[in-house]
């Protein structure tokens, strides 16, 4: 372990890989401070930057702007009340009002002390039980991958969004999407409706920039207009106190522990790690009320976990080849372009690439510390660029990112298509996050599902005979059936409160 | 009540779905026979199986749309759609962005982003064209350079192309 370890440091410390990690830390913090614009939209929009580098090198930029896109999320979160992604939205809830009360310091010195040991600790439990997963991995075949993507994908279902029946259709919609274009087993042209261009099937950058980057313009401008867009509050001071960290350290660890866990389950991601460690956070709290009004635990514990997932996330991506969230999926999309295939053999075949990489978030999260701590207020100050400004600019690159991958007016026209498709969307309580996981999983669902049935002469019993695969169908029907048990369980407790 | 109250817009949703489904499934059986073989699933298998839950999960929303969309569309919501109907802005906003990824590539980058980064500042609430003019000119340029001197994407130059020798 540690002889991997050295090497990847061997690798990690080179002065180009070195820097290459301190600007994609840089990056991915400014951006991540940006409303709108999470870890999926940033690393979607620096692909090209990463085609001329190594594959390590590229892998370890991806990842430095990953978590530092996760890391500087809050701090719009809390300032501003507009989150800077979706794992930050629940930050909002106490951290903004801390702000409101003239406690912006504190609150965004325990997100950033939180998110150093919550990055720290999940990149050390991804240095000692990645191997062991990778080679538990290798006794997937392809129902038991199949039935994995289907228990990713329903975990995604389930959890965003208000109505199943809507996620399921966008997650279904993601993967039709993904059975346009040459079929890679028989070889017929599906959907392309003798579109050349259509052969290559649709890219899922052309999908998330057109769903988010666009639509982001639209509901901008709505905001603008309607006043619905945040003040800036200056941060007073940033510094926390010894009795608040001491108050809070519990909750770091607990935001930790589940962050990491939830943040492995392919398709949870961030987001819901977030949401579940503040959920169980309050309902351990002696005093549960106190959340929502400005708790620094409230702050504490979901920025830890969705630092801990982000590490989490990485542990699927790497030894399955699953991405665990919209902006693994983005960059299981980007090692696949460099023609590297993560999953079970990637420890083997390319030793630099894991051990590189694990090496270099060591460093990247001190980085993290480092820029974010006394750099806060700087990075705040991107916020007093107008919105009006601000949003045209980050289309426009936006629109750089989609063009340069094929340079096709085809590719621009579909990115159109999907940003009315997914203000629509946006507007109709329809989650936009399966399509994506949808859209990136589908090409390799469909073949494990097909080379399952090849193994079974097209008995589907295969997916029920393998223990591993039946473990994950049950799985799946429990996450599908868990909104509706959930708000079961509630309107009895609300029941019962109110007969009580 | 009516056969039009009831289509209320998530119904109206699940037909639009509903329809792509068959026209969906449709086109996955009409591939030529010769792609299937014996023994192996065809290209149809896995689209067919995708239309059937797409077809399921959409009836599920037809039949059950929700507790609060099961109303008549109320007069509030009316008058929002004529809010929206008058605002103009929002409509000239997607027509520009519909136009810019439509004619990016044959104006060129520099032409077509010049005139949307324009635009769309005056339609986000910019009122000063001597601020505004020039700031988007400024990005328009400056993220050329970057892009296609720095990292050598092919940006299109489109009709500026014989005026500037780049």
């Amino acid at each position: 372990m540690l002889d991997h370890l050295i090497f990847g440091f061997s690798v990690a410390f080179t002065p180009f890989n070195m820097l290459i990690a301190f600007v994609g830390c840089l990056v991915g913090t400014i951006i991540g401070v940006l409303p709108g614009l999470g870890p999926t939209g940033t690393i979607a929009i620096l692909l090209p930057l990463v085609f001329s580098m190594p594959a390590a090198s590229a892998l370890i930029m991806l990842a430095a702007v990953y978590y530092g896109a996760v890391y500087g999320g809050s701090t719009t979160s809390i300032l501003v009340n507009i989150p800077g992604e979706s794992s930050s939205v629940v930050t909002t809830l106490d951290g903004h009002k801390m702000a409101l009360q003239g406690r912006a310091g504190p609150a965004l010195a325990i997100s950033a002390i939180g998110s150093f040991i919550a990055g720290t600790f999940s990149i050390i439990v991804l240095t000692f039980i990645g191997a062991p997963v990778a080679s538990f991995a290798l006794r997937f075949g392809p129902a038991e991958f199949f039935s994995l993507m289907v228990f990713g994908l329903s975990t995604v279902a389930s959890l965003t969004g208000k109505s199943i029946a809507k996620a399921i259709m966008a997650t279904v919609l993601g993967l039709m999407m993904a059975t346009v274009g040459i079929d890679l087993i028989s070889g017929a042209p599906r959907y392309t409706f003798g579109n050349p261009f259509l052969l290559d099937g649709i890219d899922f950058i052309v999908v998330a920039i057109g769903m988010f980057a666009i639509s982001e313009i639209i509901v901008t401008s709505e905001e603008l207009r309607t006043g619905e867009r945040g003040q800036v509050i200056k941060a007073k001071s940033i510094w926390v106190s010894f009795s608040e960290f001491v108050y809070s350290i519990g909750s770091i660890l607990r935001g930790t522990v589940i962050g990491f866990f939830v943040g492995i389950l392919p398709g949870a991601g961030g987001t819901l790690a977030s949401f579940l460690s503040y959920d169980i956070e309050k309902r351990l709290a002696k005093n549960p009320d106190s959340f929502g009004q400005g708790e620094i635990r409230g702050v504490a514990c979901p920025e830890s976990a969705n630092n801990a997932a982000s590490g989490g996330a990485l542990l699927p991506l790497l030894t399955l080849g699953i991405p665990g969230s919209g902006a693994t999926a983005v960059m299981l999309g980007a090692l696949m372009m460099l023609d590297i295939t993560p999953g079970p053999l990637l420890f083997q075949k390319h030793p630099e690439l894991v051990w590189g990489l694990i090496s270099s978030m060591y460093l990247g999260n001190l980085m993290l510390l480092v820029l974010n701590w006394p750099l806060v207020n700087l990075f705040a100050r991107i916020m007093y660029i107008p919105a009006r400004y601000l949003m045209p600019i980050v289309l426009v690159i936006s629109t750089i990112g989609v063009w340069s991958l094929s340079y096709s007016s085809m590719d621009l026209i579909i990115m159109g298509i999907c940003g009315i498709l997914g203000y629509y969307m946006r507007k109709n309580d329809y989650p936009m996050a399966p399509i994506l996981l949808g859209l990136i999983l589908g090409g390799r669902m469909e073949q494990a599902f097909r080379q399952a049935l090849i193994i079974s002469r097209g008995s589907l019993l295969i997916f029920l005979q393998k223990p591993i695969s039946i473990t994950l169908l049950i799985g799946t029907l429990i996450f599908l059936m868990l909104p509706y048990l959930l708000e079961k369980w509630r309107q009895i407790q609300i029941a019962r409160e109110s007969a009580g | 009540m009516k056969f039009w109250d009831k289509i209320t817009r998530p119904r109206g949703e699940a037909l639009v779905f509903l329809l792509g489904v068959v026209g969906y499934i449709w086109a996955g059986l009409s591939l030529p026979p010769y792609y299937r073989v014996p023994g192996v699933p065809g290209p149809s298998v896995f689209p067919l199986i995708l239309g059937a839950i797409m077809g399921g999960a959409a009836l599920w929303l037809l039949i059950f749309p929700g507790k609060q969309e099961k109303s008549k569309r109320s007069p509030s919501e009316s008058s929002r759609w004529h809010r929206l109907l008058k605002a103009w802005r929002f409509f000239l906003m997607w027509g520009l962005l519909i136009a810019y990824v439509f004619l990016m590539p044959g104006l060129g980058f520099i032409l077509s982003s010049a005139v949307l980064l324009t635009a769309l500042f005056f339609l986000l609430g910019e009122k000063r064209w001597y601020l505004g003019i020039p700031i988007a000119l400024v990005f328009t340029i400056g993220i050329y350079m970057a892009f296609a001197k720095g990292l050598q994407i092919r940006l299109p130059l489109g009709i500026l192309k014989g005026m500037f020798n780049w």
